[in-house]
């Protein structure tokens, strides 16, 4: 009888966030999950196919890229934020500014950051109007807002945020120890990071990468509200096909894609794991 | 104000056994120690009387009612822990009236009782201090106050020193045993350190694997260990060959001493203190370190090696290198033989 | 020493540029906000001319704005309760007692990153279609789909700091103490973390006064939706206030941190 009521306790503590997630997250993945490989005329892997092929196929590539990139390129310019901000003093008022802003830039995305780029590099931006006077043509040279390289510029506003946040504590956690005995035993200032910093950070950087890459594999609001050629990426791809939900009969295909997005997000996500276990074990 | 009794109590975890058939019967008003290596059970022993695990078998009796049952918040008694527990919210004063106010205890008996505790761990002029301004020593003075709040029926201390430097270590642990007397709270207390426990029990329960290996006052524990391993892991010892020569006499050294009636050949333990040299031919002198009040001298032999505690003024008489004879000065060692692990 | 010398001077070029990179943008918005003349016609001469803020008044005193506004105001709030509530006493209790079912907990608070927004929306559509349609009717049901996808964040924060308080020991502490669970959660738990609290309660607000994905998804109109038609309809007005929008956010959230700060808290918004 004890256990029972115990039992029971421990349900009631579980039971908000078990209905919140089951009714919210599992079972709407799931029943789109099925719905990819089972429709009226039963099991079939075709639309998933479909989805891996053509023109999605340059979707899936396109957003890999956008995502890898902005990944990569963040990851360095956040990681090297991050080192600079932590040599200074925790009191230091530039140090707090930075994770306050940190935070907010890297929830900023979609409506707001379009605008702001809008009005600095889009076709009526001040940056355009003042580079034009000075001869430099952004369209010609095609680096607009309608381009690759353009989406990679904006969507470093709130991946490099992103990464800072995720590496400062990191980088707060490494004992001045190690730094001081590697520079007791001779090593200098790059032989100290090549040797034992990286190294140990290795996972977390990582880490952070991958979750960079998933952040803008699955961003939406973005693209959508920068440029009509986003509609090339993956999540307008699977919006346009969902969109209205019944007409256009090819709900199928918008599943498999949702399917093979969370597939390649969830590879990404359990790299992390294998990854956040290894770094424990060095920074506990 | 209880005497505690846990009887035949196992606890299993899975297929681990970390208590195993442990009885034991505290007095009211003793401070018991459960001393032993980490893994012997010790700190189990403590959370089943706290409440915070559930015996497998066996139980737990405190003033001869049963508590088994009884869910931890309801069990009425103080704890202190090892790594800090005060609440970092509150000041050192609130923490300690805590437990109070939870019993609505009027306002003017908690400032009183609050007070008398204060001066009692001499902390008064920390009261309205927040746990991270106060160092270690003073944290777990608070922690001690606040088990002690309200009036518990048993005190449990669960290695409450062992995060804590050396000094300041000794001087608490003297301040827990005053607290005890004055209060006169049945407590137990758990520790991995001997001197600890050797230096401010009533009786000491030595543990390994889950077992009671002996139970006795501190005196007892230390001159009549009853197994090779509570002699071994109080104090030190010198391990000495031992032959039987017939019925209990035994040979130790040369020495007639008595033994167990079984076996043939044995280690006989004695301490360096149990020990003392006179000229002879045996042993010679390989080093001898200066302790203050004593010495310690370390002869050896063809066979053995041996440290003996000598008064610091009868040392100069051996100087290193010199020629000695051991001689015993006591004739019932413990002699563990072959077999058996009992005298 | 030469090496230390380049490397700090490269320190502040690096970050000179990323502070330009950052504020620009927002520079070029304030611009084009309260700038009447229009880009094409900017001269280095008439740059300080045809500044007016009517597009701020214009679009505070808007009645959508506010109509919008409080949508999104009431989403923050609704989103914050259904998120202390689902995490709060599964993430202690598994801190207190469960330690085992820490990396269950959290794999399942990682999914969100897994599953895009679009497969929640059809997925839920889907499910509440046949049993209770006006459930998504409701603007306010958004408030679930942020808690979910706000869930890794908001985990995060909390879980962190639960185990960087020592909230087992505090809880023996307390029963030993003669505490109540409840007791323990108000009177030790609670007031102990509340640092991180205030760090998830700020992510959210962050978050939904931008989220756009799952209200265009589900054709709400919150406050971020309702700023792409403003933009269509007073172009200024729309810059303005989604200027005021980030300025705000940004000096509640240094306000507020510092003032975590000062108390003698760790801030760690990710803390993955």
């Amino acid at each position: 009888m004890k256990t029972l009521t115990r039992l029971s306790k421990e349900a009631l503590v579980a039971l908000p966030m078990a209905s919140l997630v089951s009714v919210f997250l599992l079972w709407p993945a799931l029943t789109v999950v099925f719905k990819s490989f089972v429709s009226d005329s039963g099991f079939r892997l075709d639309s998933i196919s479909r989805a891996l092929s053509g023109t999605y196929q340059q979707s899936f590539l396109l957003s890999t890229q956008l995502s890898m990139t902005t990944a990569i390129i963040g990851g360095v310019i956040g990681f090297y934020l991050a080192v600079i901000v932590d040599r200074m003093k925790p009191s230091s008022k530039i140090r707090s500014a930075t994770q306050a802003w940190s935070a907010v830039a890297s929830q900023m995305g979609g409506v707001p950051l379009a605008f702001a780029f809008f009005a600095i590099l889009g076709t009526q931006g001040i940056a355009t109007h003042i580079l034009r006077n000075f001869g430099i043509d952004l369209t010609e040279m095609g680096l607009t807002l309608s381009s690759f390289w353009g989406w990679v510029f904006v969507y470093l506003y709130f991946q490099v945020p992103l990464m800072f946040l995720i590496v400062s504590p990191a980088l707060s956690a490494m004992k001045p120890s190690w730094k001081e005995g590697a520079h007791s035993l001779g090593a200098s200032s790059s032989n100290y990071w090549l040797r034992v910093a990286l190294p140990i950070l290795f996972p977390v950087l990582i880490t952070g990468a991958l979750l960079l890459f998933v952040n803008a594999f699955s961003a939406y609001a973005t693209v959508y509200a920068l440029s009509s050629s986003g509609g090339q990426l993956v999540p307008l791809q699977i919006r346009f096909i969902l969109q209205g939900n019944v007409i256009t009969g090819e709900e199928d295909l918008g599943y498999a894609l949702v399917t093979v997005t969370m597939g390649l997000l969830a590879l990404a996500m359990i790299s992390i794991q294998v990854l956040q276990r290894r770094f424990a074990r060095w920074l506990a | 104000m209880s005497d505690i009794s846990l009887i035949g109590v196992t606890k299993n975890f899975g297929n681990e056994t970390a208590l195993n058939d442990f009885s034991l019967s505290v007095p009211q008003g003793q401070l018991v120690s459960l001393l032993g290596p980490s893994g012997c059970g010790k700190t189990t022993a403590l959370r089943l009387i706290a409440g915070f695990l559930e015996p497998t078998k066996g139980e737990i009796l405190v003033g001869g009612f049963d508590v088994t049952q009884i869910p931890a918040a309801k069990r009425g008694f103080g704890m202190v822990f090892q790594s800090y527990s005060l609440f970092p919210h509150l000041t050192a004063e609130e923490n300690i009236q805590f437990g109070l106010k939870l019993k609505r205890v009027g306002r003017s008996s908690v400032v009183k009782r609050t007070q008398e505790l204060l001066e009692l761990t001499a902390m008064t002029e920390h009261r309205k201090k927040y746990p991270h301004q106060l160092s270690g020593g003073q944290q777990q003075r608070i922690a001690l106050a606040r088990a002690l709040a309200t009036e518990p029926k048993l005190l449990l201390l669960d290695e409450p020193l062992s995060a804590l430097d050396a000094a300041v270590r000794d001087q608490l642990r003297t301040e827990i045993r005053n607290l005890q007397k004055i209060s006169g709270v049945t407590t137990i207390f758990v520790t991995h350190d001997q001197q600890e426990a050797l230096s401010i029990s009533d009786q000491v329960a030595v543990m390994s694997n889950g077992r009671i290996e002996q139970l006795g006052t501190p005196e007892e524990i230390y001159t009549k260990p009853q197994s090779a391993f509570v002699a071994e892991f109080v104090g030190t010892n010198n391990r000495i060959s031992a032959q039987k020569k017939t019925g209990t006499l035994w040979s130790v050294l040369n020495h007639l001493v008595i033994g167990p009636k079984a076996g043939k050949t044995g280690t006989a333990y004695l301490r360096p203190e149990e020990l003392s040299l006179v000229k002879g031919d045996t042993f010679t002198v390989t080093s001898k370190t200066y302790q203050g009040s004593f010495t310690r001298v370390q002869v050896a032999s063809s066979t053995e090696t041996l440290q003996i505690d000598l008064n610091s003024n009868q040392s100069g008489k051996f100087a290193i290198g010199a020629k000695v004879d051991v001689k015993l000065n006591r004739n019932d060692p413990l002699i563990v033989t072959e077999e058996r692990n009992s005298k | 020493m030469k090496s230390k010398f380049v490397s700090n001077i490269f320190a502040i070029f690096f970050g000179a540029a990323l502070v330009s990179y950052f504020f620009l943008p927002l520079l070029a918005m304030g611009r084009f906000a309260f700038q009447v003349t229009p880009v094409i016609n900017l001269t280095w001469d008439n740059l300080f001319e045809g500044w007016k803020f009517d597009s701020i008044t214009r679009a505070l005193l808007n009645p959508k704005v506010l109509e919008t506004a409080t949508l999104t105001g009431g989403l923050t709030l609704l989103t914050i309760f259904i998120t202390l509530l689902a995490l709060l006493p599964i993430a202690t209790f598994v801190e207190v007692a469960r330690p085992g079912w820490k990396p269950w907990l959290t794999a399942v608070t990682i999914l969100p990153w897994i599953i895009p927004p679009v497969a929640l929306v059809v997925g839920v559509a889907a499910t509440f279609r046949p049993f209770a349609p006006w459930f998504l009717s409701n603007p306010l049901s958004l408030s679930f789909f942020y808690a979910i996808w706000m869930l890794p964040f908001s985990y995060r924060a909390i879980a962190g700091q639960l185990s960087m308080i020592g909230a087992k020991t505090l809880f023996e502490a307390s029963q030993s103490l003669g505490a109540s669970t409840l007791s323990f959660f108000f009177k030790v738990l609670l007031p102990n973390i509340r640092n991180s609290l205030t760090v998830a309660t700020l992510l959210i607000v962050a978050a939904v006064t931008g989220e756009f994905t799952f209200a265009a998804l589900l054709l709400k109109q919150t406050f971020p939706v309702y700023l792409i038609d403003l933009q269509s309809e007073d172009v200024r007005s729309g810059y303005a206030l989604a200027l005021l929008v980030i300025v705000a956010t940004a000096v509640l959230l240094s306000f507020v941190t510092s003032s975590l700060r000062k108390r003698g808290g760790q801030f760690n918004a990710i803390g993955v």
